[in-house]
């Protein structure tokens, strides 16, 4: 359980978001990722991606995007046997890569699929948040290269900042609610027209 | 200054690629000779520190297995993909005696320059112009494939090609129409610029589209409308706007040729030398105080904005009489069953627009792509003056990028010697002067940033009746693609990331956009393959400039826009003008550079072809075309997020998200074809066909089907989306400037095959 004044999170406002796929690329450039990303871009609107839920004149299409949540109980960390997967006091939740040994059992354990093997090795990946660039006080690369702006960095638990300030003002929501893992990433939507 | 500035390993440079002026500033992280990272530069206003998805996949261009790596002449026939590897003095030399044989032979603007798109880059582009101008060739105008209509429009209206406001002014609109563009996916700079405007002061975003674009989805109101009746639309809303008396007659009168008279039967202004012998050319209008004519630029005057009359025998209207008219048939009932928008819907619009005041239009290319799109926007121009929105903050109605303000040092480049000059050919007239010798012969073509027969209209023309007509082709390129099958030696350029040169943008910025890396294996800049071409030329002495030699010419224009650049401060960070930290407005004096200094939604050049008024024209092919019956579907070819136009079309990252080539389509049509999500279908027409994968989009107005434009024709099943395509020129159009090429005004057949 954390008890800090430092809780790192994201609020993606999906009113901003233009499914631009620029994050996805953004990881794969950050993490030197060649197949794949830890980030996905989910389509809210029709089945097929970058199509628009209803008919004309209703119509209306948002875009998610999509990684690792940075539970507050992540079920990841509760599985994991080898103790890899570790909370720091921030919020961020990290893959040891040394001590993986690749049972994926985290892999099947997260509920938003965040977790993936990688293709060398078989070591479980997944978004750091970028905790290197963070701990240079930097933002991460998704939300640095983010065209529309819509994703927002910043330590939730700070009253006084932008994070804390959205919340205050807008509705959000966070995925899968009901599995109780109090991620660090919440979604703003208005509601459909 | 960041920190990041002071490590030697990290470069700065810019994308030019082509987001129509907006290029991004990138930092390139460099270990050795390769480069590791690729990441958004600072700005002084850091709302522009980003860059795209595209941008980000550059070092997957630089580092690509297939790139061109030396030049590479043909062996065996055209477009049957046999090379040999020559050196580059080879390629030279043959170019070069090639193209004498070609001058002795057929004069020397037989050798067409094909400049298409350089995208930020100037310098790449002028030392074209100065190679073409030093030997008398031809300059092939690349507006036409696309981007010609909307210049055409700005030219007869407020002559000038480009101009209008800078995107951040947007804030100052109340409402903001975004007509046929989608920025979200062309210019994510400009869709930022949108979406801060109404955060912070509530402007509403309408977007009007045939299809519900990324763009569409993030405004307040979404408006389908169908392809190619945009002028319909502007009539439709002018009638509702004069109707309801929202007009703004002292604008009108002050400011356009509203008040001016002219002559029912020729066309043209009335002049004074019409009435009175030994008379001016000033042109007149009906003064209400004596009950007259008078020459408008009296003061004491005072024009009657709505008058006709009778003048020595001839009837004269001023011509906002005649547009009132001709709108005046464009009830919101007629206008809705000519566009399919509800007529209350379009009655709203026309309300909101002219009474919430000021409100904006930005627009694009994509409108302007049927065979009268200059007519849609030249209507979309005039609706802006019946409100009188231009030169003042918040309003307007703007075209692409905006503003045109820095005045760079072109005479080096177009004008190097008095003597100096090259043929100008648009590049819809090249397929004639190749296949049939007019207006002049062209025999030897070099394609340089084109891919030409992936990206011109009616690609089997090109392939079949036009390129072998010509004796010598060069292609210029990264990779080889669907222009390099079918010429006869290929050069291999560099990416962004190995040379050096000077990029517009991001307005109302300046950028170098800084060598990084060496160029790869024997890949060269533009710059140097002219530079050695040149000597081979006997024009040394002309082209001995290195590219950083040639960003400082452009910049030594010793004009006041541009006080204070310098090349090693472009070095440190992109150069903005300080008059440019508000956002910029054009025409805020109302003085505008056409012949009778006013607003010209009348253009009495154009009466020969009824077109001076700003009519609507049907598109040339849509329902009103007996070709419906046999081809019912209206074929419209949309930007990719995944790529700018055909580059970055084999880059696996991108492709790892959007592997093939779709036909996106409304399932009401797809249903009654029998077509599911996935099936392969052939779109076809007369003119050709393309074969790929059905997507089913609700999103896509009935009746209409989209392939993302870019797709090399490898990619395809068969055929390719320019095989659909025609390359007639509309006279309106080249009366004015330049025809463009009608893309999204075609109709196709679409069948599920096996």
């Amino acid at each position: 359980m954390q008890n800090t004044a430092k809780r790192y999170g994201f609020i993606i406002n999906q009113e901003k978001c233009i499914g631009c796929y620029t994050c996805v690329i953004a990881c794969k450039m950050e993490h030197q990722i060649d197949k794949g990303s830890y980030l996905s871009l989910e389509t809210e609107g029709g089945g097929n991606m970058d199509t628009p839920a209803g008919t004309y004149p209703g119509l209306s299409m948002h875009f998610r995007p999509h990684a690792c949540m940075h539970c507050e109980k992540p079920p990841c960390l509760e599985v994991c046997p080898s103790g890899a997967i570790i909370k720091r006091e921030d919020g961020i939740v990290l893959i040891e890569e040394d001590s993986c040994n690749g049972c994926s059992l985290c892999v099947e354990a997260c509920p938003y699929q965040a977790i993936k093997l990688g293709p060398e090795g078989q070591i479980a990946k997944k978004c750091d948040m970028c905790v290197n660039r963070v701990d240079k006080g930097l933002e991460p690369f998704c939300a640095l290269c983010c065209e529309g702006e819509a994703i927002l960095f910043g330590n939730i638990k700070d009253k006084a900042g932008a994070a804390a300030e959205f919340l205050a003002r807008n509705t959000v929501r966070v995925l899968k609610e009901e599995c109780g893992t109090a991620p660090a990433v919440y979604y703003h939507k208005k509601a459909v027209r | 200054m960041s920190e990041t500035y002071k490590d030697a390993k990290i470069v700065r440079t810019a994308c030019p690629y082509h987001c129509s002026g907006n290029s991004c500033g990138v930092l390139a992280h460099v270990q050795g000779d390769n480069i590791t990272k690729l990441e958004p530069a600072e700005f002084p206003d850091n709302r522009f520190r980003r860059v795209c998805l595209r941008g980000l996949s550059s070092l997957q261009l630089l580092n690509h297995p297939d790139r061109l790596k030396y030049p590479l002449k043909r062996v065996g026939n055209r477009g049957e993909g046999k090379w040999a590897r020559v050196t580059w003095d080879e390629a030279l030399d043959t170019i070069a005696d090639n193209f004498k044989k070609i001058q002795e032979k057929h004069g020397p603007q037989a050798i067409a320059w094909v400049l298409g798109g350089p995208g930020g880059g100037t310098t790449k582009f002028g030392i074209y112009c100065r190679f073409a101008a030093l030997t008398h060739g031809t300059r092939v105008s690349c507006w036409g494939y696309g981007d010609a209509a909307g210049p055409d429009a700005m030219l007869a209206t407020f002559g000038t090609h480009f101009q209008g406001h800078d995107t951040r002014d947007s804030r100052n609109s109340k409402i903001c129409i975004l007509w046929g563009t989608n920025p979200a996916v062309t210019r994510p700079f400009q869709m930022r610029h949108f979406m801060r405007a109404r955060e912070s002061t509530g402007v509403k975003l309408v977007a009007i589209d045939p299809i519900f674009s990324h763009s569409a989805a993030r405004c307040d109101q979404y408006i389908q409308i169908r392809p190619g009746t945009d002028s319909a639309l502007a009539l439709g809303m002018m009638q509702v706007i004069i109707n309801n008396n929202l007009h703004d007659k002292d604008y009108l009168t002050k400011n356009t040729v509203g008040p001016l008279l002219v002559n029912t039967v020729t066309g043209q202004f009335l002049r004074e030398k019409d009435l009175v012998s030994e008379g001016s050319d000033k042109y007149m209008v009906w003064d209400r105080v004596n009950a007259q004519p008078a020459p408008q630029d009296k003061p004491e005057v005072a024009p009657v904005l709505d008058h006709s009359c009778t003048l020595k025998g001839a009837r004269y209207e001023t011509a906002f009489h005649m547009l009132s008219e001709l709108a005046a048939q464009y009830t919101p009932e007629k206008t809705s069953e000519i566009t399919d928008i509800p007529s209350d819907v379009i009655r709203d619009l026309a309300i909101e627009y002219a009474s919430n005041r000021p409100s904006s239009i930005y627009t694009n290319m994509g409108v302007q792509r049927t065979y009268h799109g200059d007519l849609s926007f030249r209507t979309i121009l005039a609706l802006a003056a019946v409100c009188g929105y231009y030169g003042v903050k918040g309003g307007g109605a703007s075209l692409g990028a905006g503003p045109k303000t820095y005045v760079l040092n072109w005479g080096y480049f177009l004008k190097p010697e008095e003597w100096a000059t090259y043929s100008r050919l648009p590049i819809l007239n090249l397929y004639e002067a190749l296949e049939t010798g007019k207006p002049f012969p062209v025999k030897g073509v070099w394609f340089a940033f084109i891919n030409f027969v992936n990206q011109s209209p009616n690609s089997n023309k090109i392939i079949k009746d036009v390129l072998p007509k010509a004796d010598f082709i060069v292609d210029t390129d990264l990779f080889m693609n669907t222009t390099g099958q079918y010429s006869d030696m290929v050069l291999p350029v560099c990416t962004f990331l190995e040379h050096s040169d000077l990029v517009g943008g991001p307005f109302p910025y300046l950028q170098l956009q800084q060598r990084v890396v060496k160029p790869r294996y024997e890949s060269k800049s533009d710059v140097n393959i002219i530079n050695a071409l040149a000597e081979k030329m006997g024009l040394k002495e002309y082209f001995h400039k290195s590219e950083e030699e040639l960003v400082e010419t452009f910049i030594d224009s010793k004009h006041p826009s541009l006080e204070g650049i310098s090349m090693d401060n472009l070095k440190q960070g992109p150069y903005a003008s300080k008059k440019f930290a508000e956002p910029f407005v054009a025409w805020t004096d109302q003085k505008f550079p056409t012949r009778t200094g006013r607003i010209e939604f009348y253009a009495e050049k154009l009466a020969p072809l009824g077109e001076a008024l700003p009519v609507y024209k049907p598109p040339k092919e849509g329902r009103e075309n007996p070709l419906v019956k046999k081809y019912p579907l209206v074929f419209v070819q949309r930007h990719s997020n995944f790529r700018t136009h055909s580059m970055y079309a084999n880059v696996s990252w991108l492709l790892e998200l959007n592997p093939e080539p779709l036909v996106e389509m409304n399932p009401v049509d797809a249903r009654t074809r029998g077509i599911n999500e996935g099936d392969m279908v052939l779109v076809y027409n007369d003119r050709g066909k393309a074969k790929l994968k059905a997507r089913l989009n609700e999103g896509v107005k009935a009746g209409v089907v989209d392939i993302a434009q870019g797709w090399w024709f490898h990619q395809f099943g068969e055929g390719g989306f320019n095989c659909l395509t025609y390359e007639d020129r509309n006279p309106a159009q080249e009366l004015v400037y330049e025809a463009n090429s009608g893309f999204n005004d075609v109709l196709v057949e679409v069948e599920k095959v096996g």
